[in-house]
């Protein structure tokens, strides 16, 4: 089949040129609301990792009304009979309009898709505080990419099927809700409803030390045949319907959801091109050639008019029916009047409303919550996870299932939480352990964090943060890190303080997946690290020293040098010798990863955090900054005020 | 050549607009086609331009079947009743479009033709007046050089000036690239002076068709007076279409059929006999009457 037949390039060029203005527009739209969005991210006071979902936040906006546009450019024709007249006499044939109003959205959506992905391209090149990993800004692209295809293809059904923009707006509304496409896992975060259910326990191991029955005979039954009562929260796998649905998850991409959204454009494309061919030209300023296919979009409509009416319902009853009648009625006429330009066949269509209007307020009298109680005994748990690690050895599965079986044991630790997997199933427990259990759940996870981090994908780092500084990745910074590990088998992660502790972001699998290491594995890898996190501050006073007032804050309380009253004077005596500060900044060259490190929280027009490499020799330069103040008044007065403070009983811990 | 055949059309599951209409419109000629409101002139130019979908019935043209068929398409230009152009578009930009679908399409003759209509080529259309709009889509049209052409009330809200000036278009087109021309009106007056053919649309289906000059040359009406009594009867050999007696003097309407009906009458030795032309309209009310339908919305 010859391409240039179907596709009729100048009517596409005539198309386009035709609403230059309003494409332009809306492409441009959200471009430029995403330029002004990255430069909030590069002003903002924290830096913060770029997700997919942070980078989507404004193309999903577009999501509907972007295609719904650019449809409307191109098939709204149908809308108006004088616009049918002036397109449908042309010499194209309805299989070449159609191919080439659907071909040419793409590619218009394709160029759309491109310039979002440059922008982003641009300032993660640009800006060293934006990086964005080349594998995010292709999910981005494909994501995003068959969404607004997807979108587009619909609308051009929607468009097709209806005979004027209100009905096609009903119709596309159906369309993205009847075939679910987005496949979503939500939990049930809701404490209230934790539901439960027995679990089968033969083995010793595993069984309660402490469990009661609390006279319920049933559970009593149960307990006969070894079987306990389980309370967890279940994870519920929500098929969502539509993209306004998104829910909690920790990223909107979904391998599943393309590849649905792919099959669907394929079968909505094909089902447009079949009802483009058949479609009645004059079914036009009217909402359908048939009037079920009118009564059916007019009763769905009223699904939204319903749950209007079944709230007034709900806080009158009795005016409140007298209320929503007279609003169905209402609705009923002017929906006709909007798309049939008539009141359309009065007593039927009222009657079938105020039908219709039962049917759905009944329906929304229905509890809908989700809870499971239904009795399911759990005979064998396949996985339980512990902080992202699976563990599947019975024993420790067993002493874990105790765990959850065991009531007000004494001596156990608080609140670990758990996810357990039984089959499909997925399953959450909040649950106290044995000091024992957590000892050797944390050698076991230590053996997996090491065995992570010799998995993980070093080549592709993306992000390295310290300290709450993003620290941009180079090669030197890479080859620092894999050579400090080639010579270091063993750390233990548990025992080192967050302020030592140097996070890994790798974006693979389309999410971030992070590790972290000793930022004092070497001395060079720590220097590096310490250097730019401080230069960033002392470049950023520097540039803006007539500017900003920065407010310090001091971290080192590991560390017994410094007194409650230091930290009280902290930010008006570096804000008194700051320059002296600044200088003692730049000339922390020299790192030493024995020496006790401490770190200076800064509040300005920008969060910073630095870090002391050697506190000891920082206090003795804060004890040479107190002298120079000796003799101030208003540094007195401040010594003063925390003394009353502390006469009068508040206690600064 | 334009043949349609057992063609039926019908809105929403509703009455027939046209029901088996059969008929042939003939290459180089135009063809006018009359009829009341609502008679379904605009629906059927719409069925043949494969804007409508029949519901039954085939259109051919040149043999082919027109409907959907981009290459015969490249033949035919339609110009509606309610004129479209697109928002914000010149003359220009309007024929720049047309450029792009028809190949045929000559610029210059759009460019000649605003300049002697005093037309700004690069004015916004939708800042015309509605005759100015008409005088757009006719000249883009008549660019095409299309085969065929369609219009749809062709003169309405043209100045009797610029009428003539697109009469003269249209017979140049037909002389230069052999063109057939449909148009519709529910004004007679209108077409008489410039159609070979006319049909008229009656209620689904043409009712009636013949060329204007058979039509012109064989209809008198005529007003005679005899010295004796006299009534229809007296007439009985020639075809009167019509026949009214006031006092002495009766109105006939004759339709000649090839035959000299002066001879005969001037051998009736008559007091009174005038010869008086008929317009358009007037021949198509007789024969309708004839035909025995009502025929008061078209005038």
């Amino acid at each position: 089949m010859n391409l240039k037949i179907l596709f009729n390039f100048p009517f596409f060029k005539e198309n386009i040129r035709k609403s230059k203005g309003l494409l332009a527009f809306l492409l441009g739209v959200i471009p430029i609301i995403n330029i002004i969005f990255l430069i909030i991210v590069l002003t903002s006071k924290t830096s913060s990792l770029l997700t997919f979902n942070l980078l989507s936040i404004v193309t999903y906006l577009g999501l509907i009304f972007i295609p719904l546009a650019l449809s409307l450019t191109l098939f709204g024709f149908v809308f108006k009979k004088k616009s049918v007249d002036f397109v449908m006499s042309k010499p194209i044939s309805r299989k070449s309009l159609f191919i080439t109003n659907t071909l040419g959205g793409i590619i218009i959506i394709l160029i759309f898709m491109l310039i979002n992905t440059l922008i982003f391209g641009l300032f993660s090149l640009l800006f060293s505080s934006i990086t964005i990993p080349f594998a995010l800004l292709l999910d981005y692209f494909i994501f995003w990419l068959v969404s607004y295809i997807f979108m587009f293809i619909i609308s051009n059904l929607a468009i097709i099927l209806a005979g004027n923009f209100l009905t096609s707006l009903v119709i596309l509304i159906i369309l993205i809700c009847i075939i679910p496409y987005l496949l979503i896992v939500n939990y049930v975060a809701h404490d209230n409803y934790a539901s439960y259910n027995y679990i089968v326990c033969d083995n010793e191991e595993c069984q309660p030390d402490n469990y009661y029955c609390y006279n319920d005979t049933n559970c009593e039954a149960h307990l006969l045949n070894n079987e306990y009562m389980l309370y967890y929260q279940k994870y519920f796998n929500y098929h969502f319907i539509s993209p306004f649905q998104i829910g909690n998850t920790p990223t909107f991409y979904n391998n599943l959801s393309i590849i649905k959204m792919l099959l669907l454009s394929i079968i909505y494309g094909l089902l447009g091109y079949y009802l483009f061919q058949k479609r009645k030209m004059e079914n036009n300023e009217t909402s359908f050639k048939s009037s079920v296919a009118h009564y059916v979009v007019k009763g769905i409509t009223l699904l939204p008019v319903c749950l209007l009416t079944f709230f007034i319902l709900e806080s009158a009853p009795a005016i409140g029916w007298l209320i929503s009648i007279a609003c169905i009625i209402i609705y009923s006429i002017i929906y006709d009047l909007i798309t049939k330009k008539e009141i359309y066949k009065f007593v039927y269509s009222t009657l079938l409303s105020l039908l219709l209007f039962l049917i759905f307020t009944g329906f929304y009298y229905l509890d809908f919550r989700v809870t499971d109680n239904s009795e399911e005994t759990i005979k064998h748990i396949d996985t339980i996870i512990y902080e992202g690690m699976p563990i599947t050895d019975e024993s420790i599965k067993n002493q874990i299932i105790k765990s959850f079986l065991n009531i007000n044991a004494e001596s156990y630790f608080n609140n670990y939480n758990f996810t357990f997997t039984v089959g499909n199933q997925k399953y959450r427990i909040n649950s106290d352990i044995t000091p024992s259990l957590e000892k050797t759940l944390n050698a076991q996870l230590q053996e997996y964090n090491e065995k992570r981090i010799k998995e993980f994908a070093f080549d592709h780092i993306s992000y390295l943060e310290y300290n709450d500084t993003l620290i941009p990745v180079t090669k030197e910074l890479v080859s620092l890190i894999k050579a400090a590990l080639e010579n270091i088998t063993h750390f233990d992660l548990e025992t080192i303080e967050d302020k030592e502790l140097l996070y890994i972001y790798c974006y693979q699998n389309h999410d971030y997946e992070s590790i972290f290491i000793p930022v004092k594995l070497s001395e060079q890898l720590y220097q590096k690290i310490l250097t730019y996190q401080n230069e960033l501050f002392i470049n950023y006073k520097e540039e803006n020293s007539d500017k900003s007032y920065s407010y310090y804050e001091l971290y080192a309380y590991e560390n017994d040098l410094f007194t409650e009253l230091d930290y009280y004077l902290f930010n008006y005596v570096i804000n008194s010798n700051e320059q002296a500060f600044l200088k003692y900044l730049k000339n922390e060259n020299e790192t030493n990863i024995n020496k006790e490190n401490g770190y200076i929280r800064i509040y300005d027009l920008k969060d910073y955090t630095v870090t002391i490499s050697d506190i000891n020799h920082f206090y003795e330069e804060f004890n040479l900054y107190k002298e120079k103040l000796s003799s101030n008044q208003e540094y007195q007065d401040l010594i003063k005020e925390y003394q009353e403070m502390i006469d009068n009983g508040v206690s600064f811990e | 050549m334009i043949e349609i055949k057992n063609l039926s059309k019908s809105f929403y599951g509703q009455d027939y607009v046209l029901e088996n209409l059969h008929c042939t419109i003939k290459d180089n000629a135009i063809y006018g086609l009359v009829g009341a409101n609502g008679a379904g002139k605009s629906t059927l130019l719409r069925l043949i331009n494969s804007i409508y979908t029949p519901d039954d019935g085939i259109i051919l043209i040149d043999n082919e079947s027109a409907y959907d068929n981009e290459s015969l398409k490249q033949q035919m230009v339609f110009v509606p009743d309610d004129l479209y152009f697109y928002p914000g578009y010149s003359l220009m930009d309007m024929a720049e479009y047309y450029k792009s679908l028809y190949h045929a399409f000559d610029i210059n003759y759009v460019i000649n033709v605003a300049n002697v209509l005093k037309l700004n080529l690069n004015a916004k259309i939708s800042s015309f007046s509605k005759g100015m709009k008409r005088q757009c889509a006719l000249i883009c049209a008549l660019a095409t050089n299309a085969k065929y052409m369609f219009f749809d009330e062709t003169f309405d809200g043209l100045d009797p000036v610029v009428r003539k000036y697109f009469k003269k278009l249209l017979a140049a087109a037909m002389s230069k690239n052999d063109t057939t021309i449909i148009m519709t009106s529910h004004n007679l007056r209108e077409l008489e002076d410039i159609c070979d053919n006319l049909g008229l649309l009656y209620k689904g289906n043409i009712l009636f068709e013949s060329d204007i000059d058979s039509l012109k040359t064989n209809m008198f009406k005529v007003q005679i007076s005899l010295k004796e009594d006299f009534n229809k009867k007296t007439f009985k050999k020639l075809k009167i279409l019509s026949y009214k007696k006031i006092g002495s003097v009766a109105t006939l309407i004759i339709d000649e059929e090839g035959k000299d009906s002066r001879q005969y009458l001037e051998s009736l030795n008559p007091l009174i006999l005038d010869y008086l032309p008929l317009t358009l309209e007037e021949v198509f009310i007789y024969q309708m009457e004839a035909l025995g339908y009502e025929f008061e919305n078209l005038v």
